[in-house]
């Protein structure tokens, strides 16, 4: 039984993976419609296949039955957290949440394998960081001035950074963090967060020239920071983000191209000005000739991957343990070695379904501020692992940075978290909006239907004006619905038709006897005025509103926010 | 907000998303094509170079397998144990090779550094292809898995027949089948007991030790040929004259001087008058020098590249290139040098049987072939080799004639301790000076197959310093020769 488990739970984690991510991106292509519960649930059932069948490998292995409590800790809190979640925000983008979810569990399931006091200590982050992700989209809908915040973003941000670079504790040469109350923490990345709403905030009135070249200096700033602290690869994640956002919020190629220079220019000077720099260009170029040293980590990777081939070695049945920092910078070739490059690269392809989600949720966004930040986590977010996995597998020099979510680390795997939450909150407040649209558009029909009844003592030519009034309204603002189409009958023209004579009082007719509507419809539309009316009976059909991104809370923010 | 007309905000938003679509979708792309190339990327790199990153010394991956599987064992073309992995009652793992030095340098050795085929099937050694209920059926017992097994074309008999003819000799034999490039013995010595090489490991590496007991010289010695390759001067003279090579005619006076540049046949026999069979199964150096001159220079150039001089052999196993300086500006005594096989030409006895095995079968060289198959320890075939073609090399005609000019050399030429036997066989010999300062030293070379009716077994011998090929490396040849047609 235990050779069974231990051979084949690889295939049964691979298939369940790979399901996973073509539901996930099923489910990301119907962004700003309606994602489907059902593969939610298939999606959630499959997380915990995929999780169920590590555990039950790593337990096979070692029967250790520390490894069982283990996994139902990390089952009942991923459960409760996916569950609240879609509770209290029922318009949320559940399917991204339970991505983030997979992630975190995948990453859960490596650390475990490489050393268990480490997965302790992440899984204990990985509980607040989803509870806290819960919290923080009723947190933002209730503040309304994060956009005015802007130089308090990038001081804040230059601050923290500037006292890593005086005070930080030097690791791997170097200085990443420092000890708040014996919490050893990496201010950078919670500076991404402020970082990018800097950007945003000085972004979403106008990107001129004059802000792009402000901003331009303060980003240097950070960045020059980062590169004295010698956390280059996140020096390059700040320059990147910044080009990228100069680009969304100008609209202009030139500065991307620009952008693109001063990184070779960057990258020329870092290479003659630094030796470690060279050193990390030779170990990428070559690392087989310096495999003592610089090339150690990056050759031992190689093994890792090429030792796991399509489907893996299995967990535990690998020495992933072999490559130095497995746990935080070359976690992609642990997973690749025991769980398999098609493991690996679906878990991938889901970053990259994240990475789009987040990319389309900035595009149907209204309110520039927020399309800014998400579009700024998106560009962050696929930037860093196109980093940590290019530089594991030699596609690029290696810069040392983690996976986002899935690395060993609490500093970051919280601030993705955030991260992911602040988007999720993003998400909500652009549905909420689509909902007030919703609502305020129901009153208005209301208030029609209202008038219509009104007017039902009046001339049938004047009716017909007015709806012809309101139809041509919603024709005009872009989408058809044949609503009105009941009143254009030849008859009713035909009665509107002006007599000669001019103006005659007629007889009121009720129309609604030569409509389709049935007798129900007919009841509950005279309920109206008692307050009896009911959304569900009438043909008003909200799904009609839902494809059309409004904006209503944009201009009541100008109402009741406005500067 | 009641009477607040909407439509402006959904065209504001329509014309916002308009104006960033295009920046979006830029970024979409180039982050999706970026990965789409890592991803290729990476899965060509490790799954191509899958076996080179597990052999690395660094990687160590060796030692888990190792703590999992039994590494598997080597076998004969007849099945016989050739090296094994023998687990003692308190679990002690040790390599035993039945044969001991017999097959030394080809099978090789596994505990110090690995050499031989434990080193380039080592990966399929320490594999284990068994099924998941044969596994299962190991774990109930707490035993092992057997990794898999190698099947070699490798014939004890003919082995052990080369090794003992080779006797004290430093020197080298390998025997083939021409017919299917098998390769059936590879003898080199001085030799090893791989059974002990973890206690002799010093010995074979000490600096006094000049014996080169741990190099396989079959494939990795470099010698000057001498008069084996006048086989290549034959055939190009051959092709270069198909009709009128017969008509050749040449006085040899023990001497040969031309352009500055001296030959004399080996130990200044004269020879008289000699047409080319008589050359060659002679092997009168100052007629060959004679006949190197006569020949077109760059067709002579294409012939050895096309002969693998100076560039790869299809041999898959560690093995030495072998070295001719042939071009336009090559002087008449370099020239004349090269076609008796002396100056800075220099070749592993391997392929001079490469070159003697498609004489023998018909101008068409097969892919020389060491491992049968790779089967588990069950026995379900993992991977077969086939044999295989590799190149033809001449045409049929000139093969032909070859064929009869080396039964000359047998018949009535330098190989006659070959003659009157049971077997028709036919070769070349050759007695290669190495030694500037002492031209009677000399290394004894025998090439040659049998029966030439239906060449079945193709045999090369080298004698190092023994002296002439025709009293040292021919009986040798003989021997190997009486053990495979059964005398």
């Amino acid at each position: 039984m235990r050779t069974y488990i231990l051979a084949l739970s690889k295939y049964a984690m691979t298939a369940g993976m790979l399901l996973y991510t073509v539901l996930a991106f099923i489910q990301m292509r119907r962004t700003g419609k309606k994602k489907s519960n059902a593969a939610d649930a298939v999606m959630i059932f499959l997380l915990f296949v995929v999780h169920s069948a590590a555990f039950l490998t790593i337990y096979a292995a070692t029967m250790d039955p520390r490894y069982v409590f283990f996994w139902l800790f990390q089952t009942v809190t991923m459960v409760a957290a996916i569950v609240l979640f879609g509770t209290i925000y029922p318009q949320s983008n559940k399917t991204l949440y339970i991505n983030v979810c997979m992630l975190l569990s995948i990453g859960l399931i490596i650390i475990t394998r490489l050393s268990y006091e480490k997965a302790v200590r992440q899984y204990d982050i990985v509980s607040v960081g989803l509870f806290l992700g819960i919290a923080i989209p009723a947190l933002m809908k209730k503040v309304r001035y994060l956009k005015n915040l802007t130089y308090i973003y990038a001081a804040t941000g230059a601050a923290a950074l500037l006292v890593v670079l005086l005070l930080g504790q030097v690791t791997q040469g170097s200085k990443l963090s420092y000890s708040v109350f014996g919490v050893s923490m990496q201010p950078s990345e919670f500076v991404k967060i402020l970082f990018i709403f800097y950007l945003a905030s000085a972004y979403y009135e106008s990107a001129d020239i004059r802000h792009v070249f402000i901003t331009g200096v303060i980003s240097a700033a950070h960045v020059i920071i980062l590169v004295m602290s010698n956390d280059l690869g996140t020096a390059l994640v700040f320059f990147v983000a910044y080009v990228f956002m100069t680009f969304l919020a100008s609209g202009r190629w030139q500065y991307l191209l620009a952008g693109a220079a001063r990184g070779l220019a960057g990258s020329y000077a870092g290479y003659h000005l630094f030796s470690h720099v060279q050193v990390r260009v030779q170990a990428w170029r070559d690392p087989w000739s310096v495999i003592d040293s610089m090339g150690y980590q990056i050759t031992q990777s190689l093994f890792s991957i090429s030792y796991g081939g399509l489907f893996g070695a299995g967990l535990m049945q690998g020495t992933p343990d072999k490559i130095p920092y497995a746990a935080s910078d070359f976690i992609f070739a642990a997973i690749c070695e025991e769980m398999g490059l098609i493991f690996a690269f679906s878990m991938i392809a889901l970053c990259l379904v994240c990475f789009l989600d987040i990319l389309w949720i900035s595009l149907n966004f209204a309110d520039r501020f927020y399309r800014f930040t998400a579009f700024g986590f998106a560009v962050v977010y696929i930037f860093q692992i196109f980093l940590t996995v290019g530089g594991e597998i030699k596609f690029i020099p290696l810069t040392g940075v983690t996976l986002p979510l899935v690395s060993y680390g609490g500093s970051s795997v919280l601030s993705t978290i955030i991260q992911f939450a602040i988007i999720e909150a993003i998400y909500i407040m652009q549905q909420d909006r689509i909902k007030s649209f919703e609502d305020r558009f129901e009153r208005e029909e209301r208030e029609r239907r209202r008038r219509t009844r009104e007017r039902r003592g009046m001339a049938d030519h004047e009716k017909t004006g007015r709806i012809r009034q309101l139809r041509e309204q919603v024709k005009r603002s872009g989408y058809t619905d044949n609503r009105y189409d009941r009143y254009d009958t030849p008859e009713i023209r035909k009665k509107a038709a002006p007599k000669s004579g001019g103006y005659k009082e007629t007889e009121f007719i009720d129309d609604r006897t030569n409509t389709d509507m049935t007798e129900d419809e007919t009841a509950n539309e005279d309920a109206y005025e008692t307050g009896g009316w009911d959304p569900e009976l009438d043909d008003i059909d909200l799904n009609d509103y839902k494809e059309i991104n409004y904006d209503p809370g944009n201009d009541g923010q100008k109402e009741h926010h406005g500067k | 907000m009641r009477n607040k007309n909407w439509k402006p905000f959904v065209e504001d938003i329509q014309a916002e998303k308009e104006k960033i679509r295009h920046e979006i979708l830029f970024v979409q792309w180039l982050f999706i094509a970026l990965f789409a190339a890592m991803t290729v990327f990476i899965c060509t790199y490790s799954i191509n170079n899958k076996e080179t990153l597990f052999e690395n010394d660094y990687n160590g991956r060796e030692q888990l397998l190792l703590s999992e599987n039994i590494r598997g064992s080597i076998y004969s073309a007849d099945g016989q144990v050739l090296a094994e992995t023998v687990t003692d009652k308190d679990g002690t793992e040790t390599r035993n090779y039945p044969f001991s030095n017999v097959f030394s340098h080809v099978v090789g050795y596994s505990t110090m550094g690995k050499s031989g085929l434990e080193k380039s099937e080592n990966y399929t050694l320490i594999h284990s292809g068994l099924s998941f209920s044969e596994k299962a059926a190991l774990d109930e017992k707490d035993s092992k898995y057997e990794g898999n097994s190698i099947y070699t074309t490798l014939d004890p008999a003919v082995q052990q027949a080369a090794y003992d003819a080779l006797g004290a000799y430093s020197g080298a034999v390998i025997v083939t089948d021409p017919e299917t490039g098998d390769i059936l013995a590879m003898v080199s010595k001085p030799d090893f007991d791989p059974n002990q090489i973890d206690s002799m490991w010093d010995t074979y590496l000490s600096e006094d030790n000049t014996q080169g007991n741990l190099l396989n010289r079959v494939t990795m010695g470099q010698y000057p040929p001498g008069s084996t390759f006048k086989i290549m001067d034959a055939i190009e003279y051959v092709e270069e004259n198909p009709e009128t090579w017969k008509n050749y005619s040449f006085n040899c006076i023990g001497t040969f001087e031309k352009d500055g540049g001296s030959i004399h046949c080996f130990h200044y026999e004269t020879h008289g008058q000699v047409d080319f069979e008589k050359s060659f199964a002679e092997s009168c150096n100052c007629s060959f020098a004679n006949i190197g001159l006569s020949l077109d220079r760059s067709s002579y150039e294409n012939t050895l590249k096309k002969f693998m001089f100076n560039s790869s052999l299809p041999y898959d196993y560690p093995y030495e290139k072998s070295t001719v300086d042939l071009d336009d500006t090559t002087s008449a005594k370099e020239l004349m040098q090269i076609a008796i096989g002396q100056g800075t030409t220099s070749m592993s006895p391997l392929h001079i049987n490469l070159i003697t095995q498609s004489v023998a079968n018909d101008g068409v060289l097969m892919r020389p072939r060491l491992v049968e198959s790779t089967k588990t320890a069950s026995g379900t075939v993992l991977s077969s080799n086939k044999t295989a073609e590799y190149a033809t090399l001449m045409d049929e005609s000139t093969a032909s004639t070859m064929k009869e000019l080396m039964q000359d050399v047998v018949e009535e030429g330098t190989a006659s301790k070959l003659k009157g036997y049971s077997y028709t066989a036919a070769g070349k010999t050759g007695s290669a000076e190495y030694d500037q300062n002492d031209e009677s030293q000399s290394h004894a070379w025998f090439t040659g197959f049998a029966p030439v009716e239906d060449p079945k077994y193709c045999i090369t011998v080298i004698i190092e310093g023994a002296g002439s090929g025709g009293d040292y490396a021919v009986p040798i040849a003989r021997r190997v020769f009486d053990a495979c047609f059964g005398q």
